[in-house]
């Protein structure tokens, strides 16, 4: 186990090479360059001579290869660059906005959890009967509904007619993380609840059902003892896949609640043409891309014997 | 006294078809039934309506099964349950997949034994080990200790007889049970089902397409096409005496085959 | 006669199967909406782009049905006019990825060897990313319009119809019937006509209708945070965006637009499940 967890992290750096090199081009392919953005965004007008300055100062005068040469120098001595905009260390600007996207993970996740793995469950047991029907009928409706939608429905509702959360922001303490939590969880949730409906369903036509059936085993001991343990390995790998997704911060979520995370950082460093600072969040994604991947392997290993004993016969 | 197993024209349907129709038979107790015909017949819904586990959207719509004069088709889920096992026992064409495949066979006959009443796990063992010497399996530890797709395909059978006659039910039902396994397996198998019978005087109703198994092991014969049961009676007087066509040509197919 | 009497008979309920006329109804919807989108200017009942600014922000009325925006322009016309951006370039997305994608898949599935694992690789890489914060990056790098952001979209999204068609080839590769294709003498495109493309179909067009009403989300989406439509274009996701500050004051500015978004989605995904109900009977009754 030992040898294949290095195994995989020595797949990291194909990985982290590749896409930082791709996000370097694309960055760079733009038709805005990052001291006109500057130039706009400061409001003031800069000669020519002012921008080569800065440009040499940025090290943006050099060819491509060579600018990403000396990142990736840099960064394999440990530096990461500072910002183009703020000036500061892109490093020390990701990890003070990481507990905020952390926390909105941790609490978006949990909720999903809970709403959509039961509901799921119940929803295949009670298999076309009128819970089964009430709850795809929601999840349904939860299916169709864009993100930025629900969170202006709830920031409409909650906040402005009955003035219980504040609208944006994460500064006013757990009253804050509400809204953006159930918007994330409401479409997380009803995705989930689909998949975990159908994982079970398949589960529960298998044969080896109907046997444990034909020794006379209760149905709720089926359905917990073994149908639920075989279904746990695909719900948590897409759970694991969410949380992947969820730790690279979500865009507009993040956005429209003006939630200081990783996401907005992203979308922020994005639209300054902020080179080092995307750079530091590309690294981020491949880390938790390959860890999200190393993470499932594990956990089958643990919980599926024919893994664990070697009969990968995939 | 009420017959083992009693079907009165028994018809199952399928989401409103008829899959199987005017089934009768009677099984005494000890006996051995075989149930033969071509796959479609509805020879294996004959039993599993025995057992109650038509699946989705099948049901018996006609007629009544009953097991020692105990009407099985309207009983509720909770009775029934409690007959699958140590009153009704199943064996499947392939066992492996009838069993959870994340979870050991040791731990799973736990489970089953469990679900009818209290053996502790070192009880459970014995009567498993009792059963595999009987098979002159001597590994039975480690056969307890696996996981279905550890074992070979005759393993994985005999591991289904264990479980099934582990309850002592006296009706076993067997579908298919050597059809996947090769010839020398077979005919050991089919061995160890007659032993069952033998010592635990255990009626078995086993469907196959085998003609040759059934010869071997049946004191009757119902043969089923498409749905209905065309001849029905002593296994001598089935093979050698068929009344029905198709029956001739269901056995006749058979001996020109041994022929070669 | 006299036995025929004493048997039980019992009544079977019959689940009926909906699927025809579930595809019918869907189908119908379907048609509807891509023919509103595609006559937009002509059922509008004001000039979706005229602005009348002492009519600004009226809410809901005879006059206006939908309520007017701050410029005074008549929401309905703009919400009618909307679907056309919105709709057109989800089906384009969708088209384009799904040819591209299968494209690739096949590719690689056929040949295998090195460019099957370099692009598989590449393809590895564009899932690494989490979508959306991709899709913003590409967009904004082309400068936003609407036509950049199906481009965008269309970067991140065509790995998955690649996978899907690779492991629809590699199965299929492996089927006798192929070998003795092959032996007989078709040459590579010809299998690929007669036997590739047919066998994959299925799932891919499962996929493909499946995220026509996701694909409508993310234009939107993109569209909201400024990198698509660009103003004074009527879209749906933007005319959300530019309605933000009035969410207190005047919300039908996005309850509108919002409403016609999730009615569409909602439209093409209940379409989306009929054709996989009907297309890939081994999920049906899930």
């Amino acid at each position: 186990m030992k040898k294949y967890t290095g195994k995989r992290l020595l797949q990291l750096i194909p990985i982290l090479f590749g896409i930082t090199l791709l996000s370097f081009l694309l960055m760079n392919t733009g038709t805005a360059d990052v001291i006109d953005v500057m130039e706009s965004n400061s409001g003031g007008v800069m000669s020519e001579e002012e921008k080569d300055v800065l440009r040499a100062e940025l090290g943006l005068d050099k060819p491509l290869v060579q600018q990403y040469a000396v990142w990736l120098g840099k960064v394999l001595r440990g530096d990461m660059g500072k910002s183009f905009v703020s000036g500061q260390p892109v490093f020390t600007t990701f990890l003070s906005r990481l507990p905020a996207t952390i926390y909105l993970t941790i609490t978006s996740i949990l909720l999903t959890v809970f709403l959509s793995v039961p509901l799921g469950i119940l929803s295949a047991v009670k298999q076309n009967r009128l819970t089964d029907y009430i709850i795809r009928f929601f999840s349904f409706i939860g299916n169709s509904l864009p993100n930025f939608f629900v969170s202006l429905l709830l920031i409409y509702f909650f906040s402005l007619k009955l003035n219980l959360l504040p609208v944006m922001g994460n500064t006013a303490g757990w009253k804050s993380v509400i809204l953006p939590t159930l918007t994330l969880a409401l479409s997380m949730a009803s995705r989930y609840t689909r998949q975990v409906r159908a994982t079970v369903l398949e589960e529960l036509n298998k044969d080896y059902v109907q046997g444990a059936r034909a020794r006379g085993i209760k149905e709720k001991r089926i359905l917990y003892f073994s149908v639920l343990r075989a279904s746990m390995l695909t719900i948590v790998t897409l759970l694991a896949l969410s949380i992947g997704s969820l730790l690279g911060g979500t865009a507009i979520v993040e956005s429209i609640f003006m939630w200081d995370g990783v996401g907005k950082m992203a979308v922020d460093a994005i639209t300054m043409r902020d080179y080092p600072m995307i750079q530091v969040y590309v690294i981020w994604m491949a880390i938790i891309y390959v860890c999200v991947n190393l993470f499932t392997d594990i956990l089958y290993h643990y919980l599926d014997p024919r893994i664990r004993l070697g009969q990968e016969d995939a | 006294m009420a017959p083992l197993l009693d079907m009165q024209h028994v018809e199952v349907s399928y989401n409103g078809r008829a899959v199987v129709q005017d089934v009768s038979l009677q099984m005494e107790p000890g006996e051995i039934l075989g149930i033969v015909g071509e796959s479609g017949s509805g020879k294996s819904t004959v039993i599993r309506a025995a057992m109650g586990l038509l699946g989705n959207g099948g049901a018996v719509t006609r007629g009544d099964i009953y097991y020692k004069g105990q009407n099985v088709v309207d009983a509720d889920e909770e009775e029934l349950r409690k007959m699958r096992g140590p009153a009704m026992g199943m064996i499947f064409q392939n066992t492996g997949a009838s069993l959870c495949p994340i979870r050991s066979i040791g731990d799973q006959l736990h489970e089953s034994m469990n679900q009818h009443e209290k053996v502790s796990r070192e009880e459970v063992r014995r009567r498993a080990l009792e059963l595999f010497g009987r098979m002159r399996l001597n590994d039975g530890d480690r056969i307890l200790n696996s996981y279905p797709f550890e074992l070979s395909g005759g393993m994985n059978q005999r591991v289904g007889i264990m479980m099934a006659m582990v309850l002592k039910p006296d009706l076993l039902l067997a579908d298919e049970p050597v059809s996947a396994l090769d010839v020398t397996v077979q005919a050991q198998v089919v061995k160890e089902m007659m032993e069952m019978r033998k010592v635990y005087g255990t009626g078995i109703a086993i469907v196959t397409h085998n003609i040759g198994v059934v010869e071997y092991m049946a004191d009757k014969i119902a043969v089923m096409y498409q749905g209905r049961l065309v001849e029905y009676g002593e296994t001598k007087k089935v093979i050698h005496h068929p009344e029905q066509e198709y029956t001739k040509k269901l056995i006749g197919a058979v001996l020109r085959i041994n022929r070669r | 006669m006299m036995e025929e009497k004493k048997r039980t008979v019992r009544r079977q309920k019959i689940k009926k199967d909906h699927t025809k006329l579930k595809m019918i109804v869907f189908g119908l919807l379907v048609l509807a909406v891509i023919l509103m989108a595609a006559f937009a200017p002509y059922l509008t009942p004001y000039d979706p782009y005229e602005q009348d600014l002492g009519n600004a922000l009226l809410p809901p009325g005879e006059a206006h049905l939908l309520g007017t925006d701050r410029y005074g322009r008549d929401m309905l016309s703009r919400v009618i006019m909307g679907s056309q951006s919105t709709i057109f370039s989800a089906l384009l997305l969708v088209a384009v990825i799904t040819v591209i994608g299968s494209a690739v898949g096949i590719l690689c599935g056929w040949k295998g060897g090195k460019l099957d694992a370099f692009l598989m690789r590449v393809s590895d890489i564009f899932l690494a990313f989490p979508g959306m914060v991709f899709a913003i990056a590409v967009a904004s790098v082309m400068s936003g319009g609407i036509l950049n952001a199906v481009a965008a979209l269309a970067c991140i999204s065509w790995p998955k119809y690649a996978r899907i068609a690779r492991s629809q080839v590699l199965s299929i590769r492996s089927m006798p019937y192929m070998a003795a294709a092959r032996l007989s003498g078709s040459g590579t495109l010809k299998m690929t006509g007669k036997h590739i493309i047919p066998n994959i179909a299925g799932p891919v067009v499962v996929t493909a209708v499946l995220d026509i009403g996701t694909m409508i989300m993310e234009i939107a989406g993109l569209s909201f945070l400024g990198l698509g439509a660009t103003p004074p274009t009527a879209e749906w996701g933007s005319m959300m965006s530019n309605g933000r500050s009035m969410l207190q004051t005047s919300p039908w500015v996005i309850l509108a637009p919002g409403a016609a978004i999730f009615l569409t989605v909602m439209i093409f995904n209940l379409a989306g499940d009929t054709v996989r109900d009907v297309l890939d009977p081994r999920q049906r009754k899930r």
